[in-house]
């Protein structure tokens, strides 16, 4: 009986994919349907022999396209859901479609990135002999609630038996390895830390075991960084796998003190997606040499960082999340560090491509006040939510003469066509394309 | 007019960009010709005297963050009913205004005893949250208000609820929302409520200016 219920779910799933594929439609709809019919099929499948894993707020695409390239360039037999479809519907149709009839999995490593909130149902039953924890920030809180909840889902998708790879700089994420088997990543202080949270917020300031004010050493950046609690004794792990040296000038990092890896696009995020390839590479058994050169000037295929022009404007498109401040965040600093004069475009027109939502609380906790910066000539806010990006504005000291308030895409896009300093354009997923469309076009 | 603002717990009790709130108000306050100055008080600190302040106004925390704050803020509990009794205008916003009442069971089934300034009881669950956009009506204001609520608790018992729900998402079984009793003012509505609605903001800033006049 069960042999035939997997044949039929395979064959099935196949078929429905390859439809599916034909309509243009995604990697979600096959396992969606398949799950239908057959609930409980991932139980009776035989996954890959090795599973890795992949969740947090941040980083996951990326790191997952990272680890995969460093794998397949390895020579691994690979299967990973690179559309990003992560939740249990993506991960079915990525495990079954790699099935024989029988199945069986052909591939020997599975490298899954999981949603944060659905791991516990991703991992009732395929279970991940690595499980990587990126970093917990507040994302998407109109559907994700606040950190704290989205740790309780990530804590209740933790069987035993899976050993946990753990941001040692992220406080919250460092706190899963409590009582568990559990290794660590993270970065050791770097030329570009900072000596106090400058943020708008800090999640890091209270101990998230015992409630007690926390201390750190150093902030990388928000509040990841090294940190101790002087009241219970939690603090910063021992890692195993550590950034030692970086420089964002000279686009490199150094990892364990000794595999050094140019980076194609140069920030502190993508210092810690190598390093946790680097990690994922060292556990799947490649040698750290091989991860180093597949590494070294990998450009991310993923397009969060994409050039354009449009009329006498030239520049990048910094692809960041609606409701992630630690996203804006990082695409202002990388504005920030740019020597030159440059202008800056911000668009929020669409919440999110998933769901609808007019919140827009998150724009309070972005640290939009560094862009008062000396090297920041114009800002440009656009697209629906003009009004809430001009009020939010309004209470940093940035000159109004440096703002241009524009109610549509359209009309920033207008204006900007003759702006004579390099351009970066802060959006997220849900907007970018209105942004490409008009450049494509060459005119408004 | 030289007016004190009392931030509470806005280390913490920040989730969701409350000190917006702050801010605007600051501004509208300032635009009708006060003077301005905003204080902070959290969890380190030893003294609270409600009675120093024109405006006490506290956002929005975690499940968690919240019961740290209402163990810390137990031991100011007479000052601040004395604060309300006088009229003191007060804004909560988010679960910080759950507080006030008479108890809050937790998720894990722990019973918190509440400030005690109001007879209502709260009740947490950690399956599910109530999310979405909604509006609402309250006979103060002439214009809707707008905004979202993010919350996995209920709420049982609120002699005078704030707003009329006019818009909710279908998940949500409530119609009335908040409380408001004497100058005291909480709501569900989590963020910068008064910088999405100006109107509100601009009721509450005359408010301030009126019971220190």
């Amino acid at each position: 009986m069960k042999k035939i219920k997997v044949f039929l779910a395979v064959a099935f799933c196949k078929t429905v994919r390859f439809f599916a594929k034909l309509l243009g439609r995604g990697s979600s709809l096959p396992g969606a349907l398949t799950l239908k019919l057959f609930p409980n099929i991932l139980k009776d499948i035989t996954p890959p022999e090795k599973i890795i894993a992949v969740t947090g707020s941040n980083g996951k695409t990326s790191t997952v396209e990272l680890i995969a390239h460093v794998l397949k360039e390895s020579g691994a037999s690979l299967v990973y859901n690179k559309e990003g479809s992560n939740q249990i519907e993506g991960v079915t149709t990525m495990l079954l479609c790699d099935s024989t009839l029988s199945g069986k999995a052909k591939s020997k490593i599975a490298l899954i990135e999981s949603d944060e909130r659905f791991a516990k149902y991703t991992f009732k039953y395929i279970k991940p002999d690595y499980l990587f924890v990126t970093n917990l920030y507040r994302d998407q809180l109109t559907r994700n609630g606040h950190p704290e909840w989205v740790y309780a889902s990530i804590n209740d998708a933790i069987s035993e038996g899976i050993t946990l790879v753990l941001n040692a700089d992220d406080p919250l994420v460092t706190t899963f390895g409590k009582n568990r088997k559990a290794l660590y990543f993270g970065a050791d202080k770097l030329s570009f830390d900072k000596d106090v949270n400058d943020s708008v917020y800090n999640d890091g300031k209270y101990c998230p075991i015992c409630n007690a004010p926390m201390s750190y050493d150093y902030y990388h950046y928000n509040h990841i960084g090294s940190y101790y609690c002087p009241k219970c004794g939690f603090k910063k792990p021992e890692t195993k796998w550590t950034i030692t040296d970086a420089s964002l000038d000279d686009k490199k990092l150094t990892i364990n003190g000794k595999h050094t890896i140019e980076l194609s696009f140069s920030s502190i995020y993508q210092c810690y997606n190598s390093l946790v390839a680097f990690a994922a590479a060292d556990i799947a058994g490649v040698k750290a040499e091989d991860a180093v050169k597949a590494l070294s000037g990998y450009k991310m295929q993923s397009g969060r960082i994409m050039d354009f022009t449009f009329g006498k404007a030239t520049g990048t498109l910094l692809v960041s999340k609606h409701e992630n401040s630690v996203s804006y965040d990082q695409s202002i600093n990388v504005v920030t560090n740019d020597k030159n004069d440059v202008a800056v475009l911000i668009i929020v027109d669409k919440i999110s491509r998933k769901y609808h939502t007019e919140d827009t609380s998150w724009l309070w906790d972005i640290d939009f006040e560094k862009l008062n910066s000396e090297n920041v000539k114009k800002i440009y806010l656009a697209g629906s939510y003009y009004k809430d990006l001009e009020v939010r504005f309004s209470v940093t000291d940035i000159d109004k003469d440096k703002l241009a308030v524009c109610e549509s895409v359209e009309s920033a896009m207008a204006k900007l066509k003759n702006e004579e300093n390099f351009t970066y354009v802060i959006t997220c997923f849900s907007d970018k394309g209105k942004f490409l469309e008009i450049v494509k076009k060459g005119e408004v | 007019m030289q007016i004190k603002i009392l931030h509470l717990y806005s280390d913490f009790m920040n989730l969701y960009g409350e000190y917006g709130n702050v801010r605007l108000l600051t501004k509208a306050l300032a635009d009708k010709g006060s003077t301005v100055e905003v204080f902070q008080k959290t969890i380190t600190d030893s003294e609270i005297d409600f009675a120093e302040y024109d405006f006490i106004y506290c956002g929005a925390g975690t499940e968690s963050k919240r019961t740290f704050a209402l163990n810390h803020l137990r031991n100011f509990k007479d000052s601040l009913k004395s604060a309300f009794d006088a009229g003191k205008v007060i804004l909560f916003t988010g679960n910080s205004w759950e507080m006030l009442g008479k108890s809050i069971e937790t998720a894990d089934g722990k019973v918190l005893e509440g400030l005690n300034l109001f007879d209502f009881t709260v009740k947490e669950q950690n399956k599910k949250r109530l999310t979405g956009d909604i509006r609402a009506k309250t006979e103060l204001l002439n214009t809707e208000l707008i905004g979202f609520i993010n919350k996995c608790s209920e709420v049982e018992n609120v002699a005078s609820p704030l707003f009329t729900l006019t818009m909710k998402p279908e998940s949500f079984s409530f119609e009335a929302e908040g409380i408001r009793e004497k100058n005291l003012f909480g709501t569900q509505i989590v963020g910068p409520v008064l910088v999405k609605n100006p109107d509100f903001c601009n009721y509450i800033a005359e408010l301030i200016i009126k019971n220190k006049a």
